[in-house]
C-alpha cells in the first residue's frame, strides 16, 4: 500500500465517524434552537390570548372551542391549574396528504375566575425545510473541503515525495558492476537528504568492496599464475637440453603436469570467486538445447576415443535469459562430466522435454556405479574416485551459475545411469 | 624481425629468450611501462608481446598498447595475461591487439603464435611455410611434400604447422592437446592425440617427410635428421 493511500485510509477511519458525529450534534442543535424559536412565539401567541380574554370577556362564549385548528380553547372542567405543557406531535394533513410535525403548547388560563384549557399549535413544516436546508448546506461543504484539500494533498504529496522516487529509481539500477558511481540528486527536505547521504555511504562502502575484492581475485590470478608460468617456461626449455635421462623426462611431466592441474585449479576457484561477487555483467537470450549440441561437436574427438554413442531428442528449445560467457561455461563443465564419467562404448542421452509452465533438459550417461550421495554431488571437491584429472569444482561453478540465474539443476542415479537435470 | 617482450616477471622473460633464441629475432625486453615506452619510441618493431599486468603504477599492459597505436606502429601485439578475462580480450582486441595468451600457457604455443603473426604481417596471402621438403600454403591449408601435393585433414593441418613453428624442439602433450583443442577440457588422457599423431605420421610417410620423434612418451620432437 502506498503511504499516500495509507494516509488517506487512516484520514477516512477518523475523519468519517468525526463527521457523522459533528453532523450528528449539528442536527439536535438546530433542532433545538427552532424548536425554542416556536416555543417562544407560541407563548407570545398565549400572551396574546390571554390579554383579549382580559379585554373582551363577553364574547369570550361565543367565539369559544374551535377558533381554528390551531388555537382551542376550552372551558376548564375543573379548576386544576396546568402550566406551560410544550409537545411536538404529528398532525395529518389531509391537503399535503402526509403527517406533519407539530409543536403544541397547552394550559390552563383563569380569567376573571373562569378557568379555560387552552391548546396552541404551529406547524415545524417550515423551520424543519430551513433545518434541511442548512444542514445540506453544511454537508455540502464539508464534502467539498474535503475534496479539496484531498487534491490539494494529492499534488503536494507529488512533488513532495519526487525526490524519495527519484532516490528509490536510481538505486533499483544501481550494480557496483557499473563504473560509474551513484549519484543522487539533492533535496531541501532534511528527511530526505538524510536518506540520500546514508545511502550514498552505503552504495559507496559497497562499490569500495566490491571494487577491492575484484582487484583481490586480479591479484591472485597475477600472482598465482605467473610463477606458474615461469615454472612450465623453464621446464619446456629443459626438456631442450640433451643429456636428459627417460627418469629425467618423467620427473619433468609430473611437475609439468601438478602445476597444469594447479593452475585450473586456481583459475576454477577464482572462477566461483568472482560468481559469489557478482562480477558477471550482461546477458542475452541462450539456447540450451543447441549449446549441449555444439558442445558436444567440440569434443568429438574425445566421444570418438571412447565410442561414445550420442542420442539427441527435443520438442522444441530452451531459452533462458543469462550471461552467455556462463552459460557456456555451465554447458562446458556439464558435458566434459558426462564424457569423463562415460564408460568406453557406452552412450549419452541428451533429451529436452518442453511443458507449458516447464522446459526440462536430462543430459544421461552410463558410467560406473557410485556410492557417492547424490544430495553432495555438487559440494566443492566432491569426486568421484580414479578421476586424478578433475579438480571436483566443475559441479560446484555449475550449481553456482544455476542458483544465480534462478534454473534448477539435480543429479540422481539410477544403477549405471548418472542423470543431471536442468529444469526452468 | 625486432621483437619487444614487456613482462615484469624476469623469470618468465629469461625463458622466453631462452626458446626464442634459435630464431633469428632481435628481442628487446622491458619490466616497466616507462622502459616499454622507452624502447618503442626508439625503435620500430615488428611485434610486441606484452603483459597486462605489469605492477607498475605510471601505466599497464593496455596503456603500452595505446602508446603503441599513437606512434602509429604497425607492429602485430600479442597480450598476455594471467585473467582469463573475455572483458580484457575485447578490450584488447578493441585497441588494436592481435592476439590475447592465458597464463600459463606453453612457450611452444607463444612462438607459434608470433611466428603466425609475423609471417600474417609480412606476407599478404601468399603466406607459406616450407621446412625439410615440406611446403604448407597456409591460407588454403594446402601441403606438399616434396613437391607432391597431399591432402591432410584441417586438425592434421593444424598439428603439422604447430609441429614446424616449433620445429628442432621437444614439445610435450599438454602443449599439443592444448594447441588444438579449447584450454577448458581437460580429460587426462591422451589417447585421442595418440590417434591424431598416427595419422598425421602415416600422411608424412607417404610424401617421406616423416620427421617426428617421438620423446620418451613426453612429447614429441619436430627434426630433419
Amino acid at each position: 500500500m502506498k503511504l499516500l493511500t495509507r494516509h488517506y485510509k487512516l484520514y477516512l477511519y477518523i475523519a468519517l465517524p468525526l463527521f457523522v458525529i459533528v453532523a450528528i450534534g449539528y442536527y439536535f442543535f438546530l433542532l433545538r434552537i427552532i424548536t425554542n424559536k416556536a416555543d417562544e412565539s407560541l407563548k407570545e401567541d398565549k400572551a396574546y390570548i390571554v390579554s383579549q380574554l382580559y379585554n373582551t370577556d363577553k364574547i369570550l362564549d361565543q367565539y369559544l372551542l374551535d377558533m381554528s385548528d390551531d388555537y382551542i380553547l376550552k372551558k376548564a372542567k375543573d379548576e386544576t391549574i396546568i402550566k406551560d405543557q410544550f409537545s411536538t406531535l404529528m398532525i395529518y394533513d389531509p391537503t399535503e396528504d402526509e403527517e406533519e410535525p407539530y409543536r403544541q403548547l397547552f394550559c390552563t388560563i383563569s380569567v376573571q375566575d373562569k378557568h379555560y384549557e387552552l391548546t396552541l399549535r404551529k406547524s415545524m413544516v417550515e423551520y424543519n425545510a430551513i433545518m434541511y436546508s442548512i444542514l445540506l448546506l453544511g454537508t455540502v461543504f464539508s464534502i467539498m473541503l474535503a475534496a479539496g484539500f484531498t487534491i490539494l494533498n494529492r499534488v503536494l504529496t507529488k512533488s513532495l515525495w519526487s525526490p524519495f522516487y527519484k532516490t528509490i529509481d536510481l538505486l533499483s539500477s544501481y550494480t557496483p558492476e557499473v563504473k560509474q558511481r551513484l549519484h543522487l540528486p539533492k533535496s531541501q527536505i532534511e528527511e530526505f537528504e538524510l536518506l540520500n547521504t546514508t545511502v550514498a555511504k552505503m552504495s559507496e562502502k559497497i562499490h569500495n568492496d566490491f571494487g577491492k575484492q575484484k582487484k583481490f581475485i586480479d591479484h591472485v590470478s597475477h600472482e598465482v599464475q605467473t610463477p606458474l608460468s615461469v615454472i612450465n617456461a623453464n621446464i619446456e626449455n629443459i626438456l631442450q637440453s640433451k643429456n636428459l635421462t627417460t627418469e629425467d623426462f618423467q620427473f619433468l611431466e609430473n611437475i609439468s603436469e601438478s602445476s597444469t592441474k594447479l593452475s585450473k585449479v586456481i583459475r576454477s576457484l577464482l572462477l566461483l570467486s568472482r560468481l559469489e561477487n557478482d562480477q558477471f555483467e550482461g546477458s542475452e537470450q541462450v539456447e540450451f538445447y543447441g549449446l549441449f549440441k555444439k558442445h558436444f561437436d567440440k569434443n568429438h574427438d574425445y566421444l570418438e576415443n571412447k565410442s561414445i554413442q550420442l542420442n539427441f531428442e527435443s520438442k522444441g528449445s530452451f531459452w533462458h535469459q543469462m550471461n552467455p560467457m556462463l552459460a557456456d561455461i555451465l554447458v562446458s563443465n556439464l558435458v566434459q562430466n558426462a564424457i569423463r564419467h562415460s564408460t568406453h562404448n557406452g552412450r549419452i542421452w541428451l533429451t529436452l522435454i518442453v511443458d507449458s509452465d516447464k522446459s526440462v533438459l536430462e543430459l544421461s550417461n552410463m558410467g560406473k556405479s557410485t556410492f557417492t550421495d547424490p544430495k553432495s554431488m555438487f559440494e566443492i571437491f566432491k569426486k568421484g574416485s580414479n578421476q586424478p584429472e578433475s579438480t571436483g569444482i566443475g559441479l560446484s561453478i555449475v550449481k553456482e551459475i544455476c542458483n544465480k540465474y534462478s534454473l534448477d539443476i539435480t543429479y540422481e542415479v539410477e544403477g549405471l545411469m548418472h542423470k543431471f537435470r536442468l529444469e526452468k | 624481425m625486432r621483437l619487444l617482450l614487456v613482462e615484469d616477471e624476469t623469470k618468465l622473460l629469461r625463458s622466453i629468450l631462452e626458446y626464442l633464441k634459435d630464431e633469428d629475432y632481435i628481442i628487446d625486453t622491458a619490466h616497466t611501462y616507462h622502459d616499454a615506452v622507452d624502447q618503442i619510441t626508439l625503435h620500430t618493431y615488428d611485434c610486441v608481446v606484452v603483459d597486462l599486468m605489469l605492477g607498475d603504477p605510471m601505466g599497464d599492459g593496455f596503456d603500452i598498447i595505446k602508446t603503441l597505436k599513437l606512434y602509429k606502429s604497425e607492429c602485430g601485439i600479442i597480450i598476455i595475461s594471467a585473467k582469463n578475462s573475455l572483458e580484457d580480450k575485447v578490450t584488447g582486441l578493441e585497441i588494436g591487439s592481435d592476439d590475447y595468451l592465458t597464463k600459463p600457457f606453453h612457450l611452444a604455443e607463444l612462438k607459434a603464435r608470433i611466428r603466425s603473426l609475423l609471417r600474417r604481417r609480412m606476407h599478404h596471402g601468399f603466406d607459406h611455410v616450407e621446412y625439410g621438403g615440406i611446403k604448407l600454403i597456409v591460407d588454403k591449408k594446402e601441403v606438399f611434400l616434396n613437391g607432391e601435393r597431399h591432402n591432410f585433414s584441417s586438425m592434421q593441418f593444424d598439428l603439422l604447422m604447430f609441429f614446424i613453428a616449433n620445429k628442432e624442439k621437444v614439445v610435450t602433450k599438454t602443449s599439443i592437446a592444448d594447441h588444438l583443442w579449447p584450454d577448458e577440457y581437460s580429460y587426462g588422457s591422451y589417447d585421442f592425440l595418440y590417434t591424431h599423431i598416427k595419422n598425421l605420421r602415416k600422411k608424412l610417410q607417404a610424401g617421406q617427410c616423416d620427421y617426428l620423434e617421438n620423446i620418451y612418451g613426453v612429447g614429441y620432437k619436430f627434426e630433419v635428421k
